[in-house]
């Protein structure tokens, strides 16, 4: 056994290495390194500069509001102001209370270099309570799933089948299609305001927790005079631009989120990747509305299976191997299996 | 000058992707190791004069990076501890995972080591170091870099059984 791990090991982390994608352009370091002159205009990389860019900007608007408050003439601290305010009020609405049940029925469509993929694409339903123990339930066309205390059930209609899982065992099961999920954690990835943890994307629970913390992340720029499909809106766009959530600017209802997979922060980059979800109701409903149906009583011709552990670690391992593109595909690879 | 200045490049065009590779392999980014082989390499740039001399400048420069780098896995680690602490639902286990069949999962195990060992273990199993030269490079001694790779592998040892037999539960 040793000995069969060490060989893979080394066959492993040959692969691994080879397909890192090593940005070629760093193949010019060694003139850089090694001329001082030229050290400091390459040391940072682009990443790096425009947060860079973005604190100096921040830096000399700050001295520049100071400086004209202090001579007592009109300010840029109104607009700045009203840009917190709209972030606050944004991830207010977005959160909704803790008491409520956060209802969201969206539309969520994929693609890569302008070709639209399939992959993470649908429609779906779900109702989550906002507080322990995180029940919910999810709809979309092929899938159902319900949590209830520690029990999952999931019914697919092109199987037939209802799988029981039992969360306090194994690998915390996902849902099998939630491209809104999917997204989510697109962003707080590539956005910098946290990764997500490679042992849990996030969960329905963890939902409007984590699109908040996305807005109130720093630096977002704030667009109050915005305009999606021709309409009036207010745009939150992430430091790197990597995600922007386009929300009503009478309500901070949520309108659109478009997320672009740029690999800050993420081993492998999925350049060129756009999910665009339309929020078609983004609502807090009383704890009354969420009504858990019994899939086995509503489905009574599937067969019904135990969650297979199996069949969730492979996931898992291809999900928490790091890179957006393989989550993705390995939740593909779910959907088509 | 100009001599040093062409050894250098040689020598970083020589050793620039497998620096960067290992360190990827330590701190798990790879754009956090493109920088921390600029670092590293900017370190080394200065005293190009003396590590040029020396009988093996690839052993410095690497132990510069590895000490780097698991400077920077630390920092992570403590940003991540920080960050999934306020997860909720974290309930996700590893333990009791079977088959791992693939290289692929083999690396996801990897992942999940703590930088030190994993450090050893890039360095023993991608490297090909001994244990003296893997102890040298981690600035520590060879009965702790024995230690790592047995906890090491021990984990992945865990992980890495071979597949259970199908039962009656059908295929999801």
């Amino acid at each position: 056994m040793n000995d069969t791990l060490e060989q893979r090991l080394r066959v492993a982390l040959s692969d691994h290495a080879e397909n890192l994608p090593i940005n070629p352009a760093i193949e010019r370091l060694s003139k850089v390194a090694y001329h001082p002159a030229s050290r400091r205009a390459h040391l940072i990389n682009p990443a790096r500069w425009q947060v860079f860019g973005v604190a100096s900007a921040g830096l000399v608007a700050a001295l520049i509001a100071a400086l004209v408050l202090t001579l007592g003439g009109t300010s840029t601290a109104p607009d700045t102001a009203s840009a917190a305010q709209v972030i606050a009020r944004t991830a207010a609405f977005v959160t909704g209370t803790s008491d409520g049940v956060l209802h969201v029925y969206s539309t969520t469509t994929a693609a890569i270099n302008g070709r639209r993929v399939s992959g993470t694409a649908g429609t779906v339903d779900r109702w989550s309570q906002e507080k322990r123990p995180f029940d919910y339930r999810v709809s979309s066309p092929a899938v159902q799933e319900v949590k209830v205390g520690n029990t999952l059930i999931a019914y697919r209609a092109d199987w037939n089948q209802i799988s029981v899982g039992n969360l306090r065992h194994g690998p915390e099961p996902v849902q099998v299609v939630d491209p809104l999920n999917i997204a989510i954690a697109e962003i707080d990835e590539v956005h910098g305001a946290g990764h997500v943890s490679t042992r849990a994307p996030v969960s329905p629970a963890s939902f409007a927790r984590t699109l908040a913390k996305i807005i109130k992340a720093p630096n977002v720029t704030v667009n109050q005079h915005a305009s999606l499909h021709g309409a009036a809106a207010i745009a939150i766009t992430s430091r790197n631009r990597a995600a922007t959530l386009y929300a009503d600017p009478g309500t901070y209802r949520p309108l659109e989120l478009v997320a672009h997979a740029v690999g800050v922060g993420d081993r492998v980059s999925a350049h060129g990747y756009t999910s665009t979800t339309v929020f078609h109701t983004y609502e807090t409903l009383p704890q009354s509305s969420l009504k858990l149906p019994d899939l086995v009583l509503e489905f009574p011709q599937a067969r019904v299976a135990p969650w297979e552990r199996k069949y969730w670690k492979q996931y898992w391992s291809r999900a928490s191997s790091g890179s957006a593109q393989t989550r993705r595909q390995a939740l593909a690879d779910l959907g088509n299996k | 000058m100009e001599h040093a200045d062409a050894d250098f490049d040689e020598f970083v065009r020589s050793n620039l992707r497998g620096l960067v590779q290992t360190a990827c392999m330590i701190v798990w980014d790879v754009k956090e190791a493109e920088d921390l082989v600029q670092e590293c390499l900017l370190k080394v740039a200065r005293r190009w004069a003396r590590v040029g001399a020396m009988e093996d400048p690839l052993a410095y420069t690497r132990r510069v990076l590895v000490h780097l780098a698991l400077r920077q896995s630390g920092r992570h680690a403590r940003r991540r501890a920080e960050l999934e602490a306020t997860v909720v639902d974290a309930g996700a286990e590893s333990a009791g995972l079977v088959g791992l069949e693939t290289r692929e999962e083999l690396i996801a195990a990897l992942g999940e080591l703590p930088p030190r060992q994993r450090a050893v273990i890039v360095l023993r199993y991608f490297l090909d170091l001994t244990e003296p030269e893997t102890a040298r490079a981690l600035g520590c001694s060879t009965g702790t870099v024995k230690s790592n790779a047995s906890k090491g592998l021990a984990h992945l040892r865990e992980v890495f059984v071979p597949t259970l037999p199908q039962t009656e539960v059908p295929e999801r």
